[in-house]
């Protein structure tokens, strides 16, 4: 009898444990993790939810004959070969599949010599996503609305993409709007999401920095201009703020108005800044911000130029990094603004002034 | 699914209302009933167990059962055994899996998408179980009984949590969220009813005290078709024993 209970306990148990023993499944993941151009030799980590790579040259290089180191998911492929020499004078596309051979993502990379600034008129865009997932980014820039993709993912599939294209422009055919989105009512969906547009990249999410999104925007590109310093930024602007002010647990305050970012960094060092540190880091060099002394407009277009004010002399043979940004509400980062505010976006560039030695 | 699980169920009922009429006819009963008392573990897993689960640890979890049993013999040999058993049964499970769906739910904020880390749950639920077998007796000390059982859940709690690990929202392309701990509880959505096949083994020691061993193993899965929360089916499948007292 005891014989016979171990006997079926035992059975009991080898079902359960039985199969743990198989071999790892395919890997299902189709992801570019790192890109570098060969020539130019700076490795750019590719956060997951980028389908669009802005790959700042760290000096000049001519676009037509590069090649492209890149890593990639875990036994997943890519074509064409990165490593074979490509014309990157216009976007190219790359398709990763993944080792199961289910899954694959399509990346566009913009080989880009830093000039400033680059698609500052907003004339070039690229889609990316599809239904309701699909949203524009102008080229070279970076919005936040990756983020909202995330959202859309967990069930508030509604909201709308904060950084649109416009055809409401100063000059050309476009330009960026941002807009402060009423966001979710939990505390990983922001009560309000702002529309944001910015030179550098996004990082990977994690739950906490979800809601949490000062850490989640990476300032910076290349500055290679050496010889000269930037002298003052130059946009245009028309803003409507929103028509209530609210804070971060959606209280309203009576008589607050939204008011918008606008603001420039020139700051030393490879690492990039974040929303946390964009302009405290002692890092920075340089600021050029938008102080609410000229009024904006919210019917046409106003031309706002702003002085970069130095904190320190530009240092010599250093890596230089600079990155412009724009939000709807200049609070957004901490939740406080008003849904509905709109920053519409323009022929943005930084006047240079060749440094005095 | 459960259309039939009801129908199995009222069978049931109405085969042991027969027994009972038939008890009242008969001289010499063959209507035999008693109380049985056991212990036992085991598990809800899906069978056989994904390749997407690298590593698992299982802890039993003690499981309990009061049962009334009710048996009509046809003669010496055969017979039909039903009645009616309270189960309490359980489990904690932790497993380090590798690109699973999976859902949370964080902060009324549903997440659903491939989470590859480690997964720890903890299950268990109280049923009240109506066994319908065909018993054999090889001899008069040992009895042999294999039929379907039929289970109410009257009290289920499923919780546990994802952790250290990261999930791709939506498809395995999607956003890579890092995931540190994140909590769930998704105890609404053990299914109500639960029904399976069920095997007994008893051995007689005297005219009143018998010993038995009783394995139980559900063909329907212990959540609801609704529940997302995991790409597998889990079954029931729990191994207990214990004494019978026959009245």
């Amino acid at each position: 009898m005891n014989r016979l209970l171990l006997v079926v306990a035992i059975a009991v148990l080898g079902l359960a444990m039985a199969s743990c023993s198989k071999e790892k499944p395919a890997n299902m993941e189709a992801d570019i993790l790192t890109f570098m151009i060969a020539e130019d030799g700076h490795l750019m980590e590719v956060a997951s939810s980028d389908n669009v790579i802005n790959y700042y040259l760290s000096q000049y290089h001519g676009l037509d004959n590069l090649t492209a180191v890149v890593t990639l998911s875990e036994n997943a492929t890519i074509t064409p070969d990165p490593a074979s020499v490509h014309d990157f004078s216009q976007p190219v596309t790359f398709t990763v599949l993944s080792q199961d051979r289910q899954w694959n993502r399509t990346y566009t990379v913009n080989v880009i010599n830093t000039a400033l600034v680059h698609n500052g008129d907003f004339e070039n865009w690229q889609g990316t996503g599809s239904g309701n997932n699909f949203y524009e980014t102008p080229v070279g820039w970076t919005s936040a609305n990756s983020g909202v993709r995330i959202i859309h993912g967990m069930g508030v599939p509604s909201l709308e993409f904060p950084t649109v294209k416009t055809d409401m422009a100063y000059s050309g055919n476009y330009a960026v709007s941002l807009n402060t989105r009423q966001g979710g009512q939990t505390s990983l969906v922001p009560r309000l999401i702002a529309g944001s547009i910015f030179l550098g990249t996004m990082s990977n999410v994690t739950l906490q920095t979800l809601a949490n999104p000062l850490l989640l925007t990476k300032f910076g590109i290349p500055y290679t201009e050496t010889s000269s310093r930037p002298d003052s930024l130059i946009g245009y602007l028309r803003y409507t703020p929103g028509p209530t002010y609210t804070d971060r647990d959606g209280n309203v305050i009576p008589g607050a108005t939204d008011s918008c970012s606008f603001y420039a960094i020139l700051f030393e060092g490879t690492e990039p800044l974040d929303g946390t540190n964009s302009s405290s880091s002692e890092r920075i060099i340089a600021i050029a911000k938008y102080n609410y002394e000229t009024p904006i407009s919210s019917t046409s277009y106003t031309r706002i130029a702003l002085p970069f004010v130095y904190h320190k002399e530009m240092p010599q043979n250093v890596t230089l990094q600079y990155s412009i940004i724009a939000s709807s509400s200049a609070k957004g980062d901490l939740f406080q603004g008003a849904a509905g505010s709109q920053l519409l976006l323009d022929k943005v560039e930084i006047k240079l002034k060749q440094s005095e030695k | 699914m459960m259309r039939k699980t009801i129908v199995l169920f009222v069978a049931t009922l109405l085969t042991a209302n027969v027994l009972r009429a038939q008890d009242a006819d008969t001289a010499v009963s063959p209507l035999q009933h008693g109380f049985a008392l056991g212990i036992g573990t085991g598990a809800s897993a899906p069978i056989p167990i994904p390749n997407r689960i690298s590593e698992m640890s299982w802890t039993p979890r003690l499981c309990v059962l009061v049962g009334y049993d009710l048996r009509y013999q046809f003669g010496p040999k055969t017979g039909l055994k039903t009645g009616l058993q309270v189960k309490y049964v359980g489990m904690s499970a932790e497993a380090k899996v590798y690109q699973m769906f999976t859902q949370a739910i964080v902060d009324e904020s549903e997440v659903s998408g491939y989470f590859t880390g480690y997964n720890e749950t903890v299950l268990h639920a109280t049923y009240l179980s109506l066994p319908l077998q065909f018993s054999f007796s090889p001899n008069s000390n040992w009895r042999f009984d294999a039929g379907l059982f039929a289970a109410l859940k009257i009290q289920g709690h499923f919780s546990g949590a994802v952790k250290n690990g990261y999930i791709r929202i939506t498809d395995p392309t999607g956003e890579k969220v890092e995931v540190g701990y994140e909590p769930f509880d998704f105890s609404e959505f053990i299914a109500p009813f639960n029904y399976g096949i069920e095997i007994t083994a008893t051995r007689s020691f005297g005219s009143r005290w018998a010993a038995w061993f009783d394995l139980s193993w559900a063909l329907n899965s212990t959540f609801k078709e609704a529940f997302r929360g995991l790409e597998y089916k889990m079954y029931n499948i729990y191994g207990l024993f214990g004494v019978d007292y026959r009245l």
